[in-house]
Formats: structure tokens, C-alpha cells, sequence
């Protein structure tokens, strides 16, 4: 099942599938999709949320599997696609 | 020297990662600061200790030459060499904590080409987190010299000296459009599988995250123990800037006073005498009184910065802060503006939306800077009765946090305003909160000493002048021309401060503002701190004496003779008044603009008059 980032569960592993487009950020979409890819978050690594906002929310506190952390808005997040099951 | 001749290398590293301490390693003390040409972002240069034909860059923390924000085009632009300058060679700092996300950075910069060392620093914390690397295969596989360096210590700084001595000098540069082109064209997929590569042929134990960083991480980023936490974090760092600071800023304010008597027995009475007193100690001791409230803080930061927490912090308070348009990043600046607006300006340097940083930059000053607590301390010591209320608060405690709240309530409300103002003219953009939260470690003292003496001696220099000159200045204006013979009242009456005093007091009439107050805000336009001294001058309490004594001699004189409506119509103008030259010198340097400057200041103005007439007209109606 592919979902996207901002709606895992606190604590589950989930593996990137692809980043997509989120009309959110008009124009600069390429832009922050290209600097997710620069920062890692490339297909196949797995990713787990370790924190977010009240509510679940967002913002997300996400570690990938090279233990680098990132937080993330919710509409960052929706631009992560991810397999929940390998 | 001639610059041209000098062989140029670049520090190369994602922020954080500890490029600023390998940096002052390798250059000794002849690092020199400055900001880059149109932009204020920190340029750092020095010679190597090595070898003085050789130039050390240290550039702004970037994660990829595929920059978005303005540090980080500041790094790729000087690389390629548009502030008219060759690069030779680039030093690559690699973070050993976060292997996959360096390597990256560190295959894209070798893709252009330049002479290149890797120190790959952090190695203790990676190491005792479990990493085992094979450095020699590392280094045969990037093709370039690697490093296994900890940065704080010699022997690591060794190595990386002697590999940069045997990099070639004079290389042959890079085509910047050429260059320019290669990255827009990288793929950071490919990257990462050549990266994945590499880690499998050198890595011989991954590193784990520790149990206890797990559960650290699990309580510092709760949406409600994470809030607690950072709680109890800032109440500290309050308790610490006004309570710590207090025996320090006795200790300067009576060693101002006595070097004041002390001249004042050396030198016979006079002109000179009267401006070496009262203008040039008085207004050195009026700035110098912040240091320790500005030292406690930045030492604060800096120390919750190298230990990794501040962005976690920023993560927990973005909610809050996004409803304003504003991002978890402007905490720091909106944090440092309860001590001192100008540290806060400076420090909004590391807010990379343009927007978000001018927006922040014109809120703090509205948050409550100690300067204004004098002010605050006379007034509501004056009107505010001291008597206790719900059987546990003090009134006058409350009055006080109440100011403070309404400070902060305040700033939301204008970056809100802001917010949709800019929505209307279409120039908003959400701000992307993707921020690394990187590991926690422990603090590296030696960095902090180093970098709170940078604060504190920018500040020294920045704030210092201003409102030294300014003093000077103001000084004249309280002291010339001087009472005529058998004048009756405070000399302040017949100067030029005086004069300008009754020619703005009509503006401020609707405010209940008596003359007298309106000569001694004047003074009040170098630092806030100086009101109520200039006050005592001008009703004549007794000019000599601490603040404290000419704070005494006050209050009944406000109490009797401005009556409750004036007395909180000044409270209210203290609230937003823009009456702080040194603070508006900051942000004219950091926005770079005087028509931004002026706006800034207009609106702060504006937000004061009407606030305190609102405060003044309904209370003329109750008192």
C-alpha cells in the first residue's frame, strides 16, 4: 500500500517510494522535491516518523535509515510517497 | 600582499559539522570577518598557519551546491568563483555521523573538477557510536585524500595540514557556466547509488543511533513533554540573563560611577569635565551595562546549538509560530530580543526565507528588550499599588508580565497582519520547515568561548559605536546653550534638548505627556535606559546619586505630578517605541535598506502613539 509520508504512524518503518508534486508550493515545487532527493530521501530507504505536531498534524520528525533526521511541514511531507510493507 | 597572488582554498561542509573549529585549526588567529558585498552573510578568510600564500575560505554551511537558500548561494557562488576570485582547491568537511548525505556533497563538488582534500570530522562520535571505516579504501575509491579528523584535537588538524600542503596550487580554476550547468543537470538518485557503493566496499560496522539519543529524541520532540521540556529550558535561560547578570551589571555600573568621581576629582570643573562625565563615561557605561545580559544569552544558544537541541525546539514551536506566517526558525532571533534587539537582528541571519527574515527582524523590537525594564520599573513603581491579588500574585508582578505579554501577543499580531498583506499582494510562499535535525553531542567548549568573544565583540563594535557617538552628540544637545544667569529652572530647560522638547510636546499633548517628558525621551533616542535618568535631570531630583536613588526621588514626582492616565500612556509608549538608535543602526545594516528601515521604525512609531492614546484616552475616563 503506498501512502503518503504525513499519514504513517508514529513508530512504524515505511520505505520511499517516489516524491510527487504538491500544488501547495506553486512554482517551488521542483525545487523542494529536488532538494528531498539531494537530501536523501530517494526510493527505497527506509523512513520512520519519529515525532510530530499535536493532533499528528505536523510538523514531522522523520529518521531515514542513515539515522539523519529531518522535520518536515505537512505539505513537505505529503510529497513523500510511501510503501508501507516492502 | 597581493591578493591575486595568493592560492585560494575553500572549506567545503554541510553546518554543523564542525568546519568553523577545523577552521580556526588551520588558519591560527589571523582569521578576518566581514560580510559578503550585498548580502550579510558571514565571510570568514585567514591565511594558513602553514603557509601564508595560501588563503582559507570558510564558506556558509551548505548541503549541495543546489542551493535554496541565500547562505548557501553565497557558498556555490564563491566556488564558482562570482565574487571575482579563483578557487585552487576545496577542503571538504564530511560529517562521520551522517556518512550517505556527505558523501553525496562530497561526490558532487568532485565532479568539478577542483584539487581536493575530505577530513571527515565527527569521527569520535561515529566512531563510539559504532562505525568502523576503512579510510584507505575511502580515499582510493573518491579518488582524493580522506581524513579521519576530530577536529578539537591537533593530530587530526595535522594530517589535514599536511594533505593540503601537498595540494596543487595554482590549479586551472573552473568554467563557472560549465559548472553551473553540471549541477542543474546532476541526479541525486544516481549519487546515492554510488555513494551506496562506496559505503559497502569501506564500511565494516554501521553505526547505530544509541538507545539513549532514541528516547532523548522521543521526549525533546513530544508535542507535550518536548513543550515542558523546552519550558523549563527557557525559564532557566531567563532566570539566568536577569538574575545572573545582576551582580556583573552592579559591578559595571558602580565601577562607571567611580571612575566618574574619580575624573571628577582629577579634572577641574568645566566644559571638557562635563563631557567626559556625562557624555562619553555615561553613555560607554550605558552600553556596556548589557554585556553580561548579552554574554549569558549567546552563551545560552550557542550552547544549546552545538548540543543539537535548538532545532528540535524549533520543530516543536513551528505550530505556533507558522499561524503568524513565521517558520520555527526565527525562535533564536524572537529569544535573544528579550535581552536586546540588536543581538536578535544579527542573529536573524539564520532564517533563510528573505521574507521570514525581514518580517522577523521588524517584530523584535516589539518584544520586550531589558532596556525597557528601568522605565517599566519607575512607573509601575509609581502608580501600579503594591498589594496582593487571588492571594498569590503581586499586582505590580502582574502589570509587568502583563507588558510582556502584550510585547509578545503584539509581535504575532503584526507578523500575522504581514502574513496576509503579503498574500494579498501574492508574494507569500510557505516556508519550507525541511530542517536536519542532527545528533546530539557534546557541546565543544573551546568553539563556544570562541564564537560567544565573536557576539559579544560585534555587539561591543556595533552597538557601541552608535551609541557612543550618539551620546556624545546627545550630550550636546542637553548641555548647549547653557541656562542664562539667574535662570530658575534645570539647566536641560534652556538647551537645545529642551527646546526641541516643547516643540514636540504639542504632538504629544493627546497623549498626556507632560514637557518634561517629551525632553527627556530625546536622550531616550540613544537607549531606552537613559529615560529615566534624564528624567531625574529634568526635575532637578538630584543628578548625582545611583539610578536607584534618582528612581526613588522619582516616583512621588510621577505619582503626584502626572497623575495615573499620563503615567501608563508612557508605560504604553515604552511598549512599542521605536526609541532605540542602536537597534534601528542594526537593522538598517542587516536589511540593507533605508526605505525598509524607515518603514519599520514608522510602524513601530505609529503602533506606539496609538496605543498609548487609546490607554491614555480611556483612562483620563476611569482615573
Amino acid at each position: 500500500m503506498v501512502v503518503p509520508l504525513s499519514k504513517l504512524t508514529k513508530g512504524n518503518v515505511a520505505y520511499i517510494d517516489s516524491i510527487v508534486a504538491n500544488q501547495a508550493f506553486g512554482e517551488l515545487d521542483t525545487l523542494v522535491g529536488r532538494r528531498l532527493a539531494d537530501l536523501g530521501f530517494s526510493k527505497g530507504v527506509p523512513v520512520e516518523v519519529v515525532a510530530a505536531g499535536v493532533f499528528g498534524k505536523g510538523p514531522f520528525a522523520v529518521r531515514l535509515s542513515n539515522l539523519s533526521q529531518f522535520s518536515l511541514r505537512a505539505a513537505e511531507a505529503s510529497k513523500i510517497l510511501c510503501h508501507i510493507n516492502k | 600582499m597581493n591578493k591575486d597572488k595568493l592560492t585560494c582554498f575553500a572549506l567545503v561542509g554541510a553546518p554543523n559539522c564542525g568546519k568553523t573549529v577545523l577552521f580556526n585549526g588551520l588558519t591560527g588567529s589571523n582569521a578576518k570577518v566581514a560580510n559578503y558585498p550585498g548580502v550579510t552573510v558571514e565571510r570568514r578568510e585567514g591565511l594558513f598557519v602553514d603557509d601564508p600564500s595560501v588563503s582559507i575560505i570558510d564558506l556558509p554551511g551548505t548541503y549541495s551546491l543546489r542551493t535554496t537558500t541565500l547562505d548557501e548561494a553565497v557558498a556555490r557562488d564563491e566556488i564558482l568563483g562570482k565574487y571575482g576570485r579563483k578557487i585552487d582547491g576545496i577542503i571538504a568537511v564530511a560529517d562521520a555521523t551522517n556518512l550517505r548525505m556527505t558523501l553525496r556533497m562530497v561526490l558532487e563538488l568532485k565532479m568539478l573538477g577542483l584539487p581536493m582534500v575530505v577530513s571527515l570530522n565527527l569521527i569520535d562520535v561515529a566512531r563510539s557510536r559504532g562505525l568502523t571505516i576503512d579510510e584507505k579504501k575511502l580515499s582510493e575509491l573518491l579518488g582524493v585524500p580522506v581524513l579521519e579528523t576530530v577536529a578539537t584535537r591537533k593530530e587530526g588538524i595535522r594530517g589535514v595540514k599536511n594533505a593540503i600542503a601537498n595540494l596543487p596550487q595554482n590549479s586551472a580554476g573552473i568554467d563557472s557556466n560549465q559548472a553551473a550547468q553540471l549541477l542543474e543537470s546532476l541526479d541525486s538518485n544516481a549519487l546515492y547509488a554510488q555513494v551506496e557503493d562506496i559505503l559497502a566496499q569501506t564500511v565494516k560496522t554501521e553505526m547505530v543511533m544509541p538507545k539513549w539519543h532514541q528516547r532523548l529524541d522521543r521526549l525533546t520532540l513530544h508535542p507535550v513533554w518536548g513543550f515542558v521540556l523546552l519550558l523549563l529550558v527557557l525559564l532557566l535561560v531567563f532566570q539566568a540573563v536577569y538574575s545572573w547578570s545582576e551582580p556583573v551589571m552592579d559591578f559595571i555600573e558602580d565601577f562607571f560611577a567611580n571612575l566618574g568621581e574619580w575624573v571628577a576629582t582629577l579634572m577641574p570643573e568645566g566644559i571638557l569635565q562635563d563631557l567626559i562625565l556625562n557624555g562619553i563615561i555615561a553613555g560607554v557605561g550605558s552600553v556596556l551595562v548589557f554585556v553580561p545580559q548579552i554574554t549569558i544569552l549567546f552563551a545560552f544558544i550557542l550552547l544549546l546549538e552545538d548540543s543539537g537541541y535548538l532545532p528540535r525546539a524549533a520543530f516543536l514551536l513551528d505550530n505556533l509560530l507558522s499561524t503568524s506566517g513565521l517558520s520555527g526558525r526565527a525562535f533564536i532571533p524572537l529569544l535573544s530580543s528579550f535581552a536586546c534587539a540588536v543581538p536578535s537582528v544579527m542573529s536573524a541571519r539564520t532564517i533563510q526565507d528573505p521574507r521570514e527574515r525581514l518580517v522577523t527582524i521588524a517584530i523584535a523590537p516589539i518584544l520586550t528588550c531589558s532596556a525597557r525594564l528601568p522605565v517599566y520599573a519607575l512607573i509601575i513603581g509609581a502608580v501600579i499599588p503594591d498589594q496582593t491579588v487571588w492571594g498569590i500574585f503581586n499586582l505590580q508582578g502582574l502589570v509587568l508580565f502583563g507588558l510582556y505579554f502584550i510585547g509578545v501577543f503584539s509581535a504575532g499580531l503584526v507578523a500575522y497582519i504581514m502574513k496576509r498583506l503579503a498574500r494579498r499582494k501574492g508574494s507569500i510562499r510557505q516556508f519550507p520547515l525541511l530542517m536536519e535535525l542532527p545528533t546530539f553531542r557534546l557541546p565543544n567548549f573551546r568553539h563556544i568561548f570562541s564564537s560567544l568573544w565573536d557576539k559579544v565583540k560585534a555587539f561591543l563594535k556595533r552597538a557601541g559605536t552608535v551609541i557612543f557617538a550618539l551620546s556624545v552628540i546627545l550630550w550636546a544637545l542637553v548641555t548647549f546653550p547653557g541656562a542664562p544667569e539667574g535662570a530658575a529652572g534645570a539647566a536641560i530647560d534652556y538647551s537645545f534638548a529642551g527646546m526641541l522638547g516643547s516643540l514636540i510636546q504639542p504632538i504629544f499633548a493627546p497623549l498626556g505627556f507632560t514637557w518634561q517628558m517629551c525632553i527627556a525621551m530625546i536622550p531616550g533616542i540613544a537607549a531606552r535606559e537613559v529615560v529615566v535618568a534624564a528624567l531625574g535631570t529634568v526635575y532637578a531630583v538630584g543628578a548625582s546619586g545611583s539610578e536607584e536613588a534618582i528612581q526613588n526621588a522619582l516616583v512621588p514626582i510621577v505619582h503626584e505630578q502626572w497623575g495615573i492616565p499620563t503615567a501608563l500612556a508612557f508605560l504604553a509608549w515604552y511598549v512599542y517605541a521605536p526609541m532605540c538608535m542602536a537597534t534601528l543602526a542594526v537593522i538598517k545594516r542587516e536589511v540593507n535598506s533605508m526605505k525598509k528601515t524607515l518603514m519599520i521604525a514608522g510602524y513601530l512609531f505609529v503602533l506606539a502613539y496609538i496605543f498609548s492614546f487609546v490607554v491614555y484616552q480611556i483612562s483620563i475616563r476611569i482615573f
